[in-house]
Parts: structure tokens; C-alpha cells; sequence
């Protein structure tokens, strides 16, 4: 038994281990089990660390390179095929987590090498010009806190929803960038742009057409998001930022803006997010409306007799898209009944 | 160390640090709290960007036919590539493939209906969009692999499928962009100004 999974193990790494020839027995002995019980060690969840009665009695491990959450917490994302929703009732505070900011994207998450990557701004300017991200960067940076929200971001219909699935595509970071008027100034708009198409580079190469006005008024390139580089599924290394404008048109990855004086009418701005009105179908509704969700208590969650404290998220919408989420709490008696 | 050392050391970090605190301490005026650098009309970063790096990346169509390539299609050439390289996540009419979630949308339907499906004959408010969004991601398992040529044909068979345009068209730059798409009467920019209405 043993010398058999000992010849697997050799077969499976290719070479004879080198504990195999310095530790002899004890080797032989230790490296067959690993092998056998591999299957059954490998942890499907992170395994808890060694609880006690008395976490005083027990040195706990030192510092570490990268920081992880309790293992008593695991707030998670809820991905479908196209996006993944975050969790907003294990959320404490309007800044969500980077790792749990909602995800949607068209053809998947591009691996970016960021020395590589360039914006190009070219079309109804008067120098096209390429920037290099460390040519981004040294711009003068400005640090905002803004929610992005998925244009769908509404789901209905069952009891049995928590506010994940209700309204888990929008989330809220610290972004940090520069303002695109500060490019736009570099390379010099022509009086004649009234629009702005940004692409990325993802494989889907996504595209909207933006309206000049909000480029001027509070548009951002930004590439950090809390404090960090953005994650990949959020743009890395550079994504647009359009403050109360809706998630769609906030194109990651970016790698090219051209000025133009008409709209392109790209199939996001057209046969996805558009919206039916009467007997038409309104284009180019920028603009998310104001919304909130209590997150506390909600199902599945179960509530005691007594003082209970109601949480929820509620983020200002179109008009004023510019200040970001606020949270509101207050207390409800709900003792009897 | 003795203590005289310890003194001659300690001297010059006081006085660089008693002049630190006069460099922050705030000026007394009525000065609003604003940037004090001035900004430069150009801050020189970034470098021109030549003609052949934006054709590279200069992909995109309007619906006034600028940025139509080169090449031309038909509809014959076009249903072939279709069952090649659409029908598997399109279905083999173009109409929706059940059980496909992505990212199979319907494209043939009834031009006339208004309402869902929301397919190329029923909802799209230029062909130019066509061109444009396929050869950009299209066919989703290997994007940006379409010729120019292979793109025309395509939109002339999936225009032609919708009743759009005739079975002997030849679409190329010149005409492909004066397709009148039955949606197009529909759509309206948002014009409103505020108010109560909620979008």
C-alpha cells in the first residue's frame, strides 16, 4: 500500500522529492499518507482557527503580509452569469469593501498589464494624445466618495429576497483619479464636441457616448478605489467614473475617449439601456433616481423582543447625484405583539 | 554618548523642527481655503498620439456611416457565416435558444411588434449599431475575429431574416448606413428638465 502511493507520488510530481532522499524513513512514511488523504484535507471553507473558552490561554499567530476578515465573517458576493451582487446587509458603514463592490461586466474581467496600458484621447481635439497610466498618475489626483448603481439594479417578486437580491448592484467607494477636464485641457477641445465615446478594453471593447457637459461638470479617470489600485473586476488599472450617472457608463478599462459633435448610439445606448415611456423608448437617461433599502432587520433575518435597531442605506439620486450615500439608523420599539 | 554630544545632536533637529511649525502655521488673513499652486495651462505629461495608433483603435461606426470600413456583404454569404458562427448561442433562426443564458438574444423578430422581444427588427434604431457592436464582440467565444467583409454579410442576413432589407443587397459604407431600421420612430431623446416624474 504504501510503496504504492509512494510511486504515485513520485509519478504525479515528476521527480523524486528532495525530503524523500534526506528524511528516508520518516518520508516514506509521512509523504504516502499526505498523498493519500489529500482529498479529504484539502478545506472546501476556510477552516476555523482553534476556538476556545479562553482565547487568553492561547498565543494567536503573528502579523502577517496580507490582511484577512475573522473567519466568523464571511460576507460574500452573489454572482449570476452576468454580475455579482453585494452583500448590503452585512455591510456596517456606506463604504463597501472592495472585494465585495458589485460586479457586471460584458465579456469578462481583462488581465491588464498596467505598464503596458494607454489612454488615447483623440476626435474633435486639438492634439490627439496617448497617456501612459504613469502619466495619469501625475496629474493633479483628486479623492471622492461616490456610489455606483447598476442601471437594473431593482429585483422583485419573491418574499424571500434579502436586500443582496433586492438591490445588491450598487455599491460605494472611496475613488481616487484625475478629473477628465484636466485632460480635456491638455489635449484641447474643439467647440465643436458635444459628446464624448469611451471604450474599453475589455473583449467585449465596451462603449457609450457621453454627453461633454458632464465631463466638464465632475467626470473622473480614476485608479484607486479605497485607498488601493482598483481591483481587475472594477476597472484595473483605469475606469471612467461619472458621479449619479448610471453604472453602465462607467467604462472600465479604459483605453480610449474620442470627442465627436453626435452621439455613436452604441448597442448599450441603444438596444440595451433604453427605457419604454408610452409608445416610445427614451435613450440616453443618464441619471439614477433616489433609492433606499433597510438592511436590518431583513429576511432571513429573525429579531428578539425589546429595542431593536433599524438599519438601512439610502443613496440621493438624479439632481443630486453628486452627494454621496448616507446611511440612516434609528430605534423601534418592538416589544409587544 | 556623553551628554554634550546628546546636545549638538538634539540643536539643529530643534530648529528644523521649530521652523517646520512657522511654515504651518496658518496665515491669519481672510484667504479662502482654495489650491495655492497655480496650475498650468498644460501639465506636458502624455505624448502625441500618431495617425497609425488611432486607426488601430479607431473602431467605432455612427450612424451617419462614419468609421464604415472597406469591404462589402451579402445575405447569401451572410446565412452561411451565420449557422457557423452565431446559431450556436442565437439559434439556428435567429430566434431565442432556450436554455442558453448567454448571451443568446433573440435577433429575428417581428418587425411590427413594439414589445419584447426586443430584437434587431423590433428595437434596434440603426443598422450601423450592428456593424459596429459585432465587430467589436462578436462572436463572444472569440471576439474581434470577424473580417470587415464577414461583417457586412452577417448584418445583411440578419437585416434581411428581419424583412429590413431585400435577399440581393450588397451592403458596403456606402449604403449600409441609409437603412431606415423600423425601431427608429420609436426612440426619443430624454428631454426632461427636472420635476417630479421619476425615470
Amino acid at each position: 500500500m504504501e510503496k504504492r502511493d509512494n510511486k504515485d507520488q513520485k509519478r504525479a510530481t515528476g521527480k523524486i522529492s528532495r525530503r524523500t532522499l534526506l528524511g528516508g524513513v520518516i518520508a516514506a512514511a509521512v509523504l504516502p499518507v499526505q498523498s493519500l488523504f489529500a482529498d479529504e484535507i484539502q478545506p472546501k471553507t476556510p477552516v476555523l482557527p482553534e476556538i476556545t473558552d479562553d482565547p487568553t490561554k492561547i498565543v494567536g499567530p503573528g502579523p502577517s503580509p496580507l490582511g484577512k476578515r475573522s473567519t466568523f465573517e464571511q460576507p460574500v458576493r452573489k454572482p449570476s452569469d452576468i454580475s455579482s451582487r453585494t452583500p448590503l446587509q452585512d455591510m456596517h458603514s456606506t463604504i463597501t469593501p472592495a472585494d465585495l463592490h458589485f460586479e457586471r461586466h460584458h465579456a469578462g474581467i481583462p488581465t491588464i498589464d498596467p505598464a503596458k496600458h494607454e489612454l488615447l484621447i483623440h476626435g474633435l481635439v486639438d492634439n490627439p494624445m496617448k497617456f501612459t497610466l504613469a502619466d495619469i498618475k501625475r496629474f493633479p489626483s483628486v479623492t471622492r466618495t461616490c456610489f455606483i448603481e447598476c442601471a437594473g439594479n431593482f429585483r422583485t417578486g419573491k418574499a424571500e429576497m434579502t436586500p443582496q437580491d433586492i438591490l445588491g448592484l450598487t455599491s460605494q467607494s472611496e475613488w481616487t483619479g484625475v478629473m477628465l477636464s484636466t485632460l480635456f485641457k491638455e489635449v484641447g477641445i474643439s467647440d465643436k464636441a458635444k459628446w464624448f465615446l469611451a471604450e474599453g478594453s475589455d473583449a467585449a471593447v465596451m462603449t457609450r457616448t457621453i454627453p461633454i457637459a458632464k465631463a466638464w461638470d465632475d467626470a473622473m479617470i480614476v485608479y484607486a478605489q479605497n485607498g488601493e489600485a482598483i481591483r481587475p473586476e472594477q476597472g484595473y488599472p483605469i475606469r471612467l467614473l461619472l458621479p449619479g450617472f448610471e453604472g453602465n457608463m462607467n467604462i472600465k478599462w479604459l483605453r480610449r475617449i474620442e470627442l465627436s459633435e453626435e452621439p455613436y448610439m452604441t448597442r448599450e445606448e441603444t438596444s440595451k439601456y433604453t427605457y419604454p415611456v408610452k409608445d416610445k423608448i427614451r435613450m440616453f437617461s443618464f441619471e439614477l433616481d433616489a433609492r433606499s433599502i433597510i438592511t436590518y432587520p431583513s429576511y432571513p433575518q429573525k429579531v428578539n423582543k425589546g429595542w431593536v435597531e433599524i438599519r438601512g442605506i439610502a443613496w440621493s439620486g438624479r439632481g443630486e447625484g453628486r452627494k454621496s450615500r448616507s446611511k440612516y439608523r434609528c430605534r423601534q420599539n418592538l416589544a409587544t405583539g | 554618548m556623553n551628554k554634550k554630544t546628546v546636545l549638538l545632536l538634539a540643536c539643529p533637529v530643534m530648529l528644523l523642527l521649530m521652523s517646520l511649525k512657522m511654515v504651518f502655521i496658518p496665515s491669519q488673513g481672510k484667504k479662502p481655503l482654495t489650491d495655492s499652486l497655480k496650475r498650468p495651462a498644460k501639465f506636458g505629461f502624455g505624448r502625441p498620439a500618431t495617425a497609425q495608433e488611432i486607426a488601430a483603435w479607431d473602431i467605432d461606426v455612427r450612424p451617419d456611416g462614419k468609421g464604415l470600413p472597406a469591404g462589402q456583404g451579402d445575405v447569401k454569404k451572410g446565412r452561411v457565416l451565420y449557422a457557423q458562427k452565431c446559431a450556436m448561442c442565437h439559434g439556428v433562426d435567429g430566434t431565442e435558444k432556450p436554455g442558453i443564458k448567454l448571451p443568446g438574444n433573440a435577433l429575428v423578430g417581428d418587425t411590427s411588434a413594439t414589445s419584447k422581444p426586443k430584437t434587431i427588427g423590433n428595437y434596434w434604431p440603426y443598422a450601423t449599431t450592428l456593424f459596429d457592436y459585432m465587430r467589436r464582440a462578436m462572436p463572444y467565444n472569440l471576439p474581434g475575429s470577424l473580417s470587415n467583409d464577414e461583417v457586412y454579410s452577417i448584418t445583411a442576413y440578419l437585416l434581411n431574416a428581419n424583412k429590413i432589407i431585400k435577399a440581393d443587397v450588397v451592403l458596403d459604407a456606402k449604403n449600409l448606413y441609409k437603412v431606415v431600421m423600423p425601431a427608429k420612430k420609436l426612440f426619443i431623446m430624454d428631454d426632461r428638465k427636472g420635476g417630479p416624474e421619476i425615470k
